[in-house]
């Protein structure tokens, strides 16, 4: 019975989700950086749009991020890369990122 | 007469029919003329433009009429933003990065839609000093590196922030000399907006203050402390720069990427002294946008220095995660294969040891430092605007082989975040399927506040074979003592926790080897550690730990430097 009770639970958790109304959400980027990655790091290297749209996927997965969180991030962790210069898979210098540890905005939120 | 009496009728008909028409056009002329009244008095921007002049930065923004604009310093980071009440602006919010004097990038965008209210963010690396001025239209932001130590001390707080705004607005006519003397200048970039922006809502940690100006006069106000005016130099060319709307990047498509850490940890303790090197790399591999294939493989060695000698190093070796992720729905990630188990925080968050604050784990987490394999539901749900809810719930199969291993157990976690109070409170259950059934229960709880650069992180569990325990965990920055490098680079960690042993001694072998890495009887232990971020990448590490237990009071020093790496 118990077994039962908890398999439902699940059921019942995992299909509440898809039916749930999700209210497209718009996220100020660095609002979004600030209240999901920083809750765990302290700071944050830059890499290349493409490596790092891969991890923004992996720590969508791991830290239970939504569509529009993960967007928001994305977008916060590109957007100097973008608009500067193309060095489309180079990891980019650790400075150029106001996050950087290295420079003055260290363990900035 | 009928004829008559008949036209009589008609006219005066007409004669209605032609008033109300003209009440109804009366009115439409009345409420178009409010309309028109009311619009008229509403002013459009109808340019921004980022500037270098010297070593200062200049965000000049061009409006239909002159607005008494208001400034707000902002932290955390450290913003200037420029309120233009009754002011429309553009479309999607508008950035112009500018990565230069201290300036990260300006953003601008329609706060509010009714009143409007135009805000023109500059995102600065630190406190800077800045000026504001009116001419005619135009409103001039000048941000002024030079002389960042006297206003970034003065900056450390919301406090010291009025009184640094307050002083500015008694250096008016310092501000009106400066303005005078403005050198040629460079663009970066400019934009003409047009259309309605995501809002942006105010922050804790501001502070505001008006830009008393005369409209139609030019004049400056708000001259930060001790600005330098004749702080004109050559002027390096910058290349323009393209702004760019806040919608969802194109960045191409995801690539496979390598990270990971290397870690050399050691630790001291009465009798005995542990060596540890950690190689801990992740691969992610995309395939496409809504699949990833992810692993985690550990190595350490413990290497134990005890009766003066040292003793066999120990390697110790494991996949932790070998997953297959799939984004079925915005809401939905189904993942396959050998995953952390997600019970509680640490497991899942906090245990790479680039991620935790304490070298040591708690000692509650030998309960649950295990994977799974199977199969895993999980995801996170908006339930309103500033609350949503997240749920992991999986199935693990029993594994034997050795880099694999795991139990027969199922369980979820489930928890409700405030993202932007970042407040985290989370409920674990699993129930071990095998020969030894029991169930654990959890719960967690995470929050970094926004006022001060603090993080606590709480975890509890309770296992009616394995025992219980908790751990509570506060975090501190301590950027906000100073502007010394060393403040900005330090935290400073203080976790207290306690595990209760169960009261019955171990029923089997199996549950004994279980409980192998927990205390054999009550323990509080006491963890202060610091944190120094030599680099991005780059951390070093030292702790203190005191335990308290009968017949087990000891301390114990850690040090220790971490790297973490990524490449593809």
């Amino acid at each position: 019975m118990k077994k039962y009770s908890l398999c439902a639970a699940v059921v019942l958790i995992s299909v509440m989700s898809l039916f749930a109304q999700d209210k497209r959400r718009q996220f100020d980027p660095d609002e979004a950086y600030k209240n999901t990655c920083m809750r765990c790091h302290t700071s944050t290297q830059q890499y290349s749009p493409r490596m790092t749209k891969t991890i923004v996927m992996h720590m969508r997965v791991r830290a239970n991020l939504t569509q529009e969180e993960a967007q928001a991030i994305l977008k916060y962790l590109t957007d100097d890369a973008l608009g500067q210069d193309a060095q489309p898979e180079k990891q980019r210098p650790m400075a150029s990122r106001a996050e950087t540890v290295g420079n003055e905005s260290t363990l900035k939120r | 007469m009928n004829l008559k009496s008949v036209n009589m009728k008609s006219i005066v008909k007409g004669a209605i029919t032609a008033s109300r028409c003209l009440s109804v056009l009366l009115l439409l002329l009345m409420s178009c003329a409010a309309v028109q009244a009311k619009t008229a008095g509403v002013v459009e921007v109808s340019n921004l433009e980022v500037l270098r002049a010297g070593d200062d930065t200049r965000v000049e923004v061009t409006l239909t009429s002159p607005v008494r604009p208001l400034i707000e310093i902002a932290t955390e980071p450290d913003r200037l933003v420029l309120i233009l009440p009754n002011t429309v602006s553009s479309a999607l919010q508008r950035r112009i990065g500018v990565n230069d004097n201290g300036v990260r990038r300006v953003r601008m965008g329609l706060n509010s839609a009714n009143p409007p209210v135009t805000r023109v963010v500059v995102e600065m690396d630190r406190q800077l000093p800045y000026a504001v001025s009116t001419e005619d239209n135009k409103i001039i932001l000048r941000v002024r590196p030079g002389l960042t130590s006297a206003s970034a001390t003065a900056s450390q707080s919301g406090l010291a922030n009025a009184r640094l705004t307050a002083s500015a607005q008694a250096r008016a006519p310092v501000g009106a000399q400066q303005d005078s003397s403005d050198g040629a200048s460079n663009p970066i970039a400019s934009l003409t907006p047009s259309t309605v922006s995501a809002p942006t809502e105010n922050r804790p940690g501001t502070s505001t203050a008006s830009a008393s100006t005369q409209n139609s006069q030019p004049a400056a106000v708000a001259i930060s402390a001790a600005t330098d005016p004749e702080s004109k130099t050559a002027e390096a060319p910058i290349q323009p720069v393209p702004a760019t709307p806040s919608e969802t990047p194109h960045v191409g498509s995801p690539i496979p990427a390598v990270t990971g850490f290397m870690a050399f940890q050691t630790s001291f303790a009465p009798g005995e002294q542990h060596i540890n090197p950690v190689f801990d790399p992740i691969l992610l591999v995309p395939l496409g946008n809504r699949l990833l294939l992810e692993s985690e493989f550990e190595m350490n060695l413990d290497a134990v220095r005890g009766d003066g000698k040292w003793g066999p190093a120990i390697v110790d070796h494991s996949i932790e995660y070998l997953q297959l992720n799939y984004i079925a729905h915005p809401n939905l990630t189904i993942t396959a294969g050998r995953f952390l188990t997600p019970f509680g925080i640490y497991r899942e968050r906090v245990h790479p040891l680039w991620v935790r604050n304490l070298q040591d784990e708690p000692i509650i987490f030998a309960m649950n430092a295990n994977s799974s394999n199977g199969a895993m539901l999980r995801g996170d749900v908006g339930l309103s605007s500033g609350m949503n809810l997240t749920y992991s719930t999986y199935y693990s199969f029993p594994t034997s082989r050795k880099l694999v291993t795991s139990e027969r157990r199922m369980g979820t976690r489930t928890s409700l975040v405030l993202p932007n109070k970042r407040i985290e409170v989370g409920a674990s259950f699993s129930r071990n399927l095998g020969d030894l059934r029991y169930n654990m229960f959890g719960l967690d709880f995470t929050w970094n506040l926004k006022m001060i650069p603090l993080d606590i992180r709480a975890e509890g569990l309770r296992n009616a074979m394995l025992g219980s325990g908790y751990w509570v965990e506060s975090a501190y920055r301590l950027r906000k003592l100073g502007s010394n490098p060393f403040l900005r680079k330090s935290q400073v960690v203080l976790r207290g926790e306690q595990y209760f042993a169960p009261r019955t001694a171990p029923m089997s072998d199996m549950a004994a080897n279980m409980m192998s890495g927990l205390p054999d009887r009550d323990t509080k232990r006491l963890g202060i550690g610091w944190n120094y971020y030599l680099t991005n990448g780059i951390r070093l590490n030292a702790s203190f730990g005191r335990n308290f237990a009968t017949g087990e009071n000891r301390n114990t020093w850690g040090a220790g430097i971490t790297y973490r790496f990524a490449t593809f």
